[in-house]
């Protein structure tokens, strides 16, 4: 497969797909075509199979106990915004991380404003590190939601998450991880984490296409659909049935991308998440180290791969963010992205909510080249600018 | 693996529950050997040596096994029907790999007495359900010609518990 340029944005999304979903997804679509949930002819009831199987799949990674509660949306934004906005009430207390996303920041900042709930951030260092002992501090006979990134989409901080779920357990608060960065990357277990619910996206580390995402619930919670429609059967009763995983669930899925997704979590299986794991690390590693090298650099976060997943952000004084990143892709086809990347939270730890920073999001297709050359070319940036 | 694959052949709408649905799936394999062993493994199920079929309840779903295939009424979706049919091919996999532990039991469980189901009965010969007496209606329940909803002093509030023992008994009949 001919890949143009070298591709390090992704904790975007995840670029190559591994073959196999590509082919799986034409497959789909030439032969089967059908959706799920509804017809019940041949080809009907192998869409069924193939989306039952996905779900399946996706219980399997992440130790969930039943395939009917993990709810396909159409990515992790909107899993999130199903729950924060079906269980939170007015009055309700929630914390959070310092470094959240706007997937989660935005929902909460809403509902502060319309439905009064009330907003508790834990603090961090400015490289990231949560100490979870400051989450039991803000505990309140109101709290009722814990939200925590898994991993910071801008320092690549790995947060304490099996710990606070815990701490959330214990004072019997529901506790939602957000693992858009960690999914598919790093081990993750909803039992032994202590999540309640796990909400993941499709399209980064879990290798599937676009459009993909959902939610893994691991506890009892009402949580009010945040979608009425047609679900395929009981079309008589007028309102979203009780039962999993339809009651969250309505209109056509992304029938094709869930396909993917499946195929995707077989090659994830096939390879191990320990050696995903592994790899990413190694070139973590080095490309921290090649990076030093660069001169004036200042790169954030941790600087340690154990500590981090693969999302590096830094700056080169003197030559803004976009600069950079616009000489990187013109010049050496370099794909990085800068900016504020959805999380001014993030940068305002780092204090960059001005300047933004430029990041490279390292993926299971990346090797050691690709850092190679992107440290060559930081370096005749940097020396065209001097 | 004794049994490789379940294939789900059709999905319908329950006649017993009209939100819940039934559907028919087809066996890699032939089962009629394991009957025997998921009759002393399963508790409260009902094996028919004669059909073959081995019948039993799992939360609410109604599970008939045959030789070649499996119906289940009642399973609550698509997602259900799959979920049912992977425990089945688990549970025909896992009996079949400890039968040598287990001792199999080839007893038919008996249709319940009509005495035993007129026991539950309102015992009014009311005659709203078509039959002379409440003991004529119970013959006739055990083999299928009527049905429970076909007596409506059932549906009052004070017989709600025997329905109830009731449905349970002529569930597997």
């Amino acid at each position: 497969m001919f890949i143009l340029g070298i591709y390090l944005d992704n904790a975007a999304t995840s670029f190559p797909k591994p073959y196999a979903v590509m082919k799986k997804m034409m497959e789909y679509m030439q032969n089967i075509g059908a959706t799920s949930g509804r017809g019940a002819y041949k080809t009907a009831i192998e869409a069924d199979r193939l989306i039952y199987n996905c779900r399946k799949m996706i219980c399997k990674l992440f130790n969930g106990s039943d395939p009917a509660k993990v709810i396909f949306t159409s990515n992790i934004t909107e899993a999130l915004n199903v729950v924060i906005n079906g269980f939170l009430k007015e009055g309700d207390h929630v914390i959070t991380s310092s470094l959240e996303h706007n997937a989660v920041w935005r929902p909460l900042k809403t509902l502060e404003r319309d439905k009064n709930i009330e907003i508790s951030t834990v603090c961090c260092t400015d490289e990231g590190i949560t100490d979870y002992n400051d989450v039991e501090k803000l505990i309140k006979p109101n709290t009722k939601l814990i939200i925590f990134t898994h991993a910071s989409n801008v320092l690549g901080a790995i947060q304490p998450i099996r710990e606070i779920g815990r701490i959330a357990k214990k004072h019997k608060v529901k506790f939602l991880v957000d693992s858009a960065q960690t999914a598919g990357a790093y081990p993750m277990d909803v039992q032994k984490d202590n999540i309640d619910i796990l909400a993941f996206t499709g399209h980064k580390g879990l290798l599937g296409p676009t459009g993909t995402g959902g939610f893994i619930l691991n506890c009892d919670i009402d949580i009010n659909p945040l979608k009425s429609g047609g679900t395929g059967g009981d079309s008589k009763y007028p309102y979203q049935p009780d039962y999993f995983p339809n009651r969250y669930e309505a209109g056509t899925p992304n029938v094709v991308g869930i396909v993917g997704l499946g195929e995707a979590l077989n090659f994830i299986y096939s390879v191990g998440i320990k050696n995903i794991r592994k790899k990413e690390e190694e070139i973590i590693e080095y490309g921290i180290e090649r990076l030093k090298s660069v001169k004036e650099i200042e790169i954030y976060g941790p600087k340690k791969s154990d500590k981090i997943v693969g999302v590096v952000s830094f700056n080169i004084k003197n030559i803004k963010a976009e600069e950079i990143s616009y000489e990187l892709d013109k010049q050496y086809d370099i794909m990085v992205r800068s900016g504020l990347h959805c999380a001014p939270t993030a940068h305002k730890i780092m204090g960059t909510e001005n300047i933004g920073a430029v990041r490279i999001g390292i993926g299971y297709f990346n090797e050691k080249e690709h850092i190679d050359t992107l440290v060559e070319a930081l370096n005749k940036i940097q020396n065209k600018y001097m | 693996m004794y049994l490789n694959n379940i294939k789900l052949l059709f999905i319908q709408p329950c006649v017993a529950e009209s939100k819940k649905i039934r559907f028919k799936a087809e066996f890699s394999s032939d089962v009629s050997n394991i009957m025997p062993y998921l009759n002393s493994v399963v508790k409260n199920g009902s094996y028919n040596s004669n059909m073959p079929s081995f019948t039993f309840k799992k939360d609410n779903r109604l599970i008939n096994i045959y030789a070649n295939d499996m119906t289940v009424a009642k399973a609550i979706n698509e997602t259900d029907a799959y979920s049912i049919m992977d425990f089945v091919k688990d549970l025909i996999n896992e009996t079949y790999d400890n039968k040598n532990s287990i001792e199999p039991n080839y007893e038919m469980r008996k249709k319940p007495a009509a005495f035993k189901i007129y026991s539950y009965l309102p015992k009014k010969n009311c005659k709203k359900c078509g039959e002379t007496t409440c003991i004529a209606f119970a013959s006739k329940l055990l083999t299928g010609v009527k049905t429970l909803n076909q007596c409506a002093v059932l549906e009052e509030e004070q017989y709600k518990e025997k329905l109830k023992s009731l449905n349970d008994l002529l569930e597997l009949v």
